[in-house]
């Protein structure tokens, strides 16, 4: 009897918040995206930052009128650091009950999940943060304007012959991600003249990496790269330098907490990354970082950086796909508008091409060294 | 409209993980904490099967049912072996081992990456693609897995599962092999929740370790604990609610954050308060009393209208103890030579050789820690013992396992009783019964007929044990609302439906005031012309000088003395090792 | 053979954690009989504390003993208002079992929306890398060892020296013997869950000097409590030590040939073949568990 009363109750009360959201017309009430981040568990600082990216945009446009008169909002569900089913069941609801075109995706594997469902319902996605080699190609519904980690690895490799340095020890996440790049990286490398003496994969997360570092420094190699992202860099640099290693490390990602765990012994640690500096000249990026600052107080680092440009993005293609006409808040026609437009301006300074093939893009990549606990541009870096 | 029926298939799938988790947890009280890794084994092994070499799910579904089938076995036999927390630290780790493997044998499983493209279920040709489709098929599932539970729930072999629970102990001493039935339980649990893993990942089309982690299986705790332990609905009801209120928080304008952990906090929350104020849950295990009666009205399959009303008419006493065995003309039923068993530096049994005739009732008195419960315990099976040899009709029975020594023809009491308290009277005679098919897991799903017709026997010849010591009228209460005398009936009707030749009394009289006594002891005394062999253990002189036709004298383990109860009685130096005068 | 040599010595620093997670836990439970999951709730409090510890008052020693002080609080508090209670109700090991689950639940994600996934680092512990070769570890590893070493022999003496240790030892080996001979056996329980939740805090402080503090550290850190105490046997104190480093050691040197990535599954496995093996554990005897 209570058992009835309750799950007649919550029908009633879904059904009600099912029939009552606006149904599509032309020109919608709002402009309502969804975005799939990780709002809880390990991840969860991305999540936040992720979001308050793109909140400082949507804030940017609506506090002039929007586009058109017509403001943003976001809804935005949590895949719990990468659980596929949260993000089909998050996605699921976006889709079917808040009908959203267009959605902010994070992490390769909720992003691989939700796909087939995008698919279906032509919803455009716009990652700005995962990396795997398996997003590639992945969906004509998926773009990504953060660049691939294979190819930073392989402007890393350019960077250590740069150097010098023949014999390389790799540590790296034990997924697509990690594996993939190093899959890429290495024979390159070899062609360069280069050997790996050392290949170490660890669970992501992993937060005791004596017993890789152990087996990396036995096979006393030149340097030692890091095909990790996250945080996990600066706990393995800390660890790194905290055994003794003395040779020179390299990765393909700066973040603010890796490097406040790793304190002074990141000093020297080179990264190849997506070209983000909040203390650039360019004057949106100072635009951005000022007023993601007054309202967060942090400094913007790249993640936010590319889901606040994602917002503008999204602007520009409502602008061309309204400008043709018809039901313009769709999948489809924004979209094609992506297509047709391919190049936008990044918020890093210079722009972000899509590749409308298999949804890469290219961006600004950079050096960075790290000095006193700061990240020190060093010089941009062309990828051959 | 599609998300609701999302809902509803996620309610299907969770319901039927919860259903099999019930299993295990709520009936047998195994705390088991790998839940999530059967559901993983089972989705892992559909999926692999369907994207590499396009199995139709349905074979999927089996082929994962038997692989967990087959790594619960292998859990099961070692972690069973020994207690609660070992269960607990075993499980534990199988379900880490299973996560590290499905997280690095990258070659097979993906790894983090997951497997994407799992196909989506066809049968015969018509392919379940759409939310609408998936409803039916779920549904049928979870219907086929609620109706499986619950034919084992109500059949005997559920039975021995809730006596499990109360008192593993009590269990094996009426009988029951209580290892192969936690073995069978979990096998069975396993399987089951292979099936909602299949259905899921076929559903999803995309799996990842990180469905399968302890998290997940926290989930399915909850789901059993809030819906009501033990209750065939619970699981349902804790489904419903868990997923509804799941989903139901997503249009709450919150940050997700906040959201996102609120979520767990109140799983934990809701663990902590349901078992510090409602450890059975919504449900619980009794529920109403109209449930109850259907309960005793028997199983789902049986043509069930007439067993209560036949119930009532019990057996002839005389056709319920079978006639003494043939001995071959032996005349000692029990023979101990030489046994011995220390705990510790302390030899509680001390080369005691000790004959029992048959068809007496021997005493067996000495002071306290002479080792007289130890020496129940080892002849029963309990402790193996460290020297000498124990057997029962000629048959050798030393080391063998103490449900085999029962089923042999030896059963005894518990000073403390050790009844199943939250089973009915009925019940706890009922288990007591032998060769019941209906305790052999498969055999529940066959031949119908044949369980209905054994169980509605044993019913009755459990009314006519309850009508020997005089608790007919209390047959459906619970053990634990009898009064102490009571309980110490049903002990000895539970006692007397094992159908034991030696029934081995531990302190019978103790509690019992001098009116009751005289009530209970002319029935014991009867026993034996029925053709059972008595052994009792008492302190009270009055019960032994009327009772008994021997006695023997234990002191430090061993016997040191036998004789009628009048020689024994006027010894002075046994007197002053009993009390010390 | 360098490299067998470095392994060792993970495997030393790593044990030596676990053998203070292992011995913490191990005092409880055999004490009390409880299987107190939410000791791995304890272990965050004390780290999270003595992060808190050292935003108020900066100096890492000072930051450490509010974590410890953090520790016993709240490992006392779970006992009184929680267990006591359950007990009280008779509450079956089940009921209690799943009650401390969600204790740590609860704790663990309280601290996550408190504080935040990422990983908060201690700082002021001056790390000085020492090598023999080209073996390479540092001064926090040996004050790892150390520390367990002198946390072991003090429990031990304690156990054996002073009148409230050797009433711990009585309800270890017979709690209805030790209420009858007059020990408060409630009160005692208390001691145990004090002492216990005072041990493990070093090792918490240590953990988040090494690697920073994140909230699922519970799980880690209840998962590694038991394990050495089952595979060196309920009851023995210097079994559970041992245990832990040969769970460190076997982890580290279990890697030497297989690939590093397996290591999480080594101590699992450890456990499993013990189990089948010897079940009473390593070292344990058989623990008064109640008549027949």
């Amino acid at each position: 009897m209570k058992r009835s009363i309750s799950i007649g109750s919550l029908i009633i009360i879904v059904s009600l918040l099912v029939f009552s959201s606006p149904s599509a017309a032309a020109d919608p009430k709002e402009y309502k995206i969804g975005a799939i981040l990780a709002m809880t568990g390990a991840g969860a600082w991305y999540g936040q930052v992720m979001s308050q990216g793109f909140l400082t945009a949507m804030d940017e446009i609506n506090a002039q009128g929007g586009i058109g008169g017509i403001k943003f909002k976001a809804v935005i569900e949590d895949h719990q650091s990468g659980s596929g089913a949260a993000a089909i069941s998050g996605f699921n609801k976006l889709v079917n009950v808040d009908k959203v075109p267009f959605s902010f995706t994070s992490y390769t594997a909720p992003t691989l999940s939700i796909i087939p469902v995008a698919n279906e319902k032509h919803v455009l996605l716009l990652n700005g943060g995962a990396v795997g080699p398996k997003l590639v190609k992945a969906s004509p519904y998926l773009f990504n304007n953060r660049m691939l980690a294979v190819m930073h690895g392989l402007g890393l490799a350019q960077r250590a012959k740069e150097r010098g340095f023949t014999k390389m020890a790799a540590l790296f996440w034990n997924d697509d991600a990690g594996i993939g790049t190093h899959k890429f990286v290495e024979p390159r490398w070899k062609a360069m003249g280069g050997t790996v003496v050392a290949a170490e994969a660890h669970p992501i997360g992993t937060t005791d990496y004596k017993p890789y570092l152990s087996k990396i420094m036995a096979a006393n190699p030149d340097f030692l790269a890091l095909w990790q992202w996250g945080k996990d860099w600066g706990i393995a640099v800390k660890q790194a330098r905290e055994m003794g290693f003395p040779k020179p490390i390299m990765g393909i990602e700066f973040t603010p907490d890796a490097a406040k765990i790793a304190g002074a012994t990141a000093d020297g640690y080179e990264a190849v990354t997506d070209y983000f500096d909040p203390k650039g000249t360019d004057s949106w990026t100072q635009k951005f970082v000022a007023s993601y600052k007054a309202k967060y107080k942090n400094e913007p680092e790249f993640y936010a950086a590319n889901y606040y440009e994602g917002v503008y993005i999204l602007a520009e293609l409502i602008k061309k796909a309204k400008a043709k006409g018809g039901d313009y808040w769709h999948g489809k026609a924004l979209r094609e508008a992506l297509i047709e437009i391919k190049r936008f301006p990044s918020v890093y300074g210079g722009y972000v091409e899509f590749n409308p093939e298999d949804g890469t893009c290219k961006k600004k990549t950079a050096l960075f060294v790290v000095k006193g606990g700061e990240r020190i541009f060093q010089k941009y870096i062309e990828i051959q | 409209m599609d998300y609701l029926l999302h809902i509803l298939i996620m309610i299907f799938i969770y319901t039927i993980l919860g259903l099999s988790f019930n299993l295990i947890l709520g009936y047998t009280g195994l705390i088991a904490m790998c839940h999530a890794a059967f559901f993983a084994i089972g989705a892992y092994t559909s999926a692999l099967l369907g994207i590499n070499w396009g199995v139709n799910f349905l074979w999927g579904i089996l082929a994962g049912m038997v692989l967990t089938g087959l790594v619960s076995l292998l859990v099961a036999i070692p972690a069973i072996r020994v207690r609660d927390e070992y269960l607990i630290v075993t499980t534990l780790a199988l379900l880490m081992i299973v996560y590290t493997i499905l997280m690095n044998w990258i070659d097979l499983t993906r790894g983090a990456a997951g497997l994407s493209g799992i196909p989506r279920p066809a049968i015969w040709g018509y392919k379940i693609d759409t939310p609408s489709s998936f409803v039916p098929l779920l549904g049928a599932f979870a219907l086929l897995c609620f109706l499986i539970c619950w034919r084992i729930v109500h059949s005997p072999f559920g039975r021995v599962l809730r006596a499990i629970r109360e008192d593993e102990i009590a269990a094996e001493s009426l009988g029951k092999n209580v290892r192969a039935f936690k073995i069978w339980v979990f096998v069975a649990g396993g399987a089951l929740a292979a099936i909602a893993g299949s259905l899921f990942a076929h559903y999803m089309t995309y799996i990842s370790p990180a469905n399968f982690t302890i998290n997940d299986t926290i989930l399915i705790f909850a789901i059993v604990i809030i819906g009501g332990v033990a209750n065939a609905w619970g699981p349902v009801l804790g489904a419903v609610i868990l997923v509804s209120v799941m989903e139901a928080l997503r249009f709450l304008e919150i940050s997700p954050v906040i959201v996102g952990f609120t979520r767990q906090i109140a799983y934990g929350l809701v663990l902590i308060l349901f078992m510090c104020f409602r450890p059975h849950g919504f449900l619980g295990e009794f529920v109403t009393s109209a449930k109850k009666k259907e309960e005793k009205r028997g199983d789902f399959f049986t043509n069930n209208k007439n067993v209560w009303a036949s119930a009532k008419e019990p057996r002839k006493i005389e056709d319920l103890f079978q006639p003494a065995n043939e001995l071959g003309g032996l005349d000692t039923i029990l023979r101990l030579d030489k046994v011995s068993k220390s705990f510790g530096g302390l030899k509680a049994v001390n080369g005691c050789t000790l004959d029992i005739k048959k068809g007496e009732i021997l005493g067996l008195i000495g002071p306290n820690g002479a080792g007289k419960t130890t020496l129940f315990n080892v002849i029963t099976g309990f402790y193996p013992p460290e020297d000498g040899s124990i057997k029962f009709m000629g048959k050798e029975i030393t080391n063998l396992p103490a449900h085999r020594i029962t089923n042999l023809g030896i059963a005894r009491s518990f000073q403390d009783l050790r009844l199943f308290a939250h089973l009915t009277v009925l019940d706890n005679v009922l288990i007591a019964c032998p060769r019941q098919s209906g305790e052999n897991l498969f055999g529940n799903f066959f031949r119908f007929r044949r369980l209905a017709k054994e169980e509605k026997e044993n019913r009755q010849k459990a009314m006519a044990y309850l009508e020997f010591v005089g608790l007919a009228q209390r047959a459906d209460e619970l053990a634990i609302n009898l009064s102490y005398a009571e309980q110490k009936l049903l002990s000895l009707a539970r006692l007397l439906a094992t159908e034991a030749q030696l029934i081995l009394l531990d302190e019978p009289a103790s509690g019992l005031d001098p009116k009751v006594m005289e009530d209970l002891f002319p029935l014991v005394k009867n026993l034996v012309k029925y053709g059972k062999t008595i052994c009792i253990v008492e302190h009270n002189m009055e019960v032994i000088r009327a009772m008994v036709d021997e006695i023997v004298f234990l002191n430090e383990g061993r016997v040191i003395a036998r004789g009628s109860p009048e020689e024994i009685m006027r010894s002075p130096e046994l007197a002053e090792i009993y009390f010390g005068v | 053979m360098e490299l067998f040599g470095q392994l060792v010595i993970n495997g030393l620093s790593l044990g030596s954690i676990y053998s203070l997670l292992g011995i913490s836990w191990g005092l409880i439970f055999a004490v009390t009989r409880t299987f107190h999951f939410a000791h791995g709730a304890t272990f965050v409090v004390a780290a999270y504390a003595t992060y808190l510890g050292q935003q108020m008052v900066g100096h890492l020693i000072l930051a450490a003993l509010m974590g410890i002080l953090g520790a016993i609080i709240f490992g006392l508090a779970i006992e009184k208002f929680l267990y006591q209670y359950l007990r009280r109700a008779f509450a079956t090991p089940l009921v209690i079992f799943i009650a401390a689950l969600g204790t740590l639940i609860t704790v663990e994600n309280f601290i996550a929306m408190g504080f935040g996934t990422d990983a908060k680092p201690l700082v002021g512990f001056p790390i000085k890398v020492i090598k023999i070769g080209r073996i390479g570890f540092n001064n926090l590893h040996v004050v790892m060892f150390g520390t367990a070493a002198i946390l072991l022999v003090g429990l031990i003496w304690y156990l054996r020296h002073t009148k409230s240790g050797k009433a711990l030892r009585a309800v270890i080996s017979n709690p209805e013997m030790a209420e009858v001979i007059g020990i408060d056996v409630s009160k005692y329980f208390l001691l145990a869950f004090g002492l216990g939740s005072f041990l493990i805090a070093p090792a918490a402080v240590l953990v988040t000097i090494e690697r920073g503090a994140t909230p699922d550290l519970g799980h880690w850190a209840i998962l590694y409590s038991f394990m050495p105490v089952i595979i060196g046997g309920i009851g023995s104190i210097p079994g559970a030590a041992l245990a832990g480093i040969i769970i460190g050691l076997a982890e580290s040197i279990g890697i030497w040939k297989i690939s590093s990535q397996w290591q999480l599954g080594i101590a699992f496995i450890v456990l499993v073949i013990v189990l089948i093996i010897k079940p009473t554990g390593l070292f344990g005897f058989r623990v008064y568990r109640g008549k027949i």
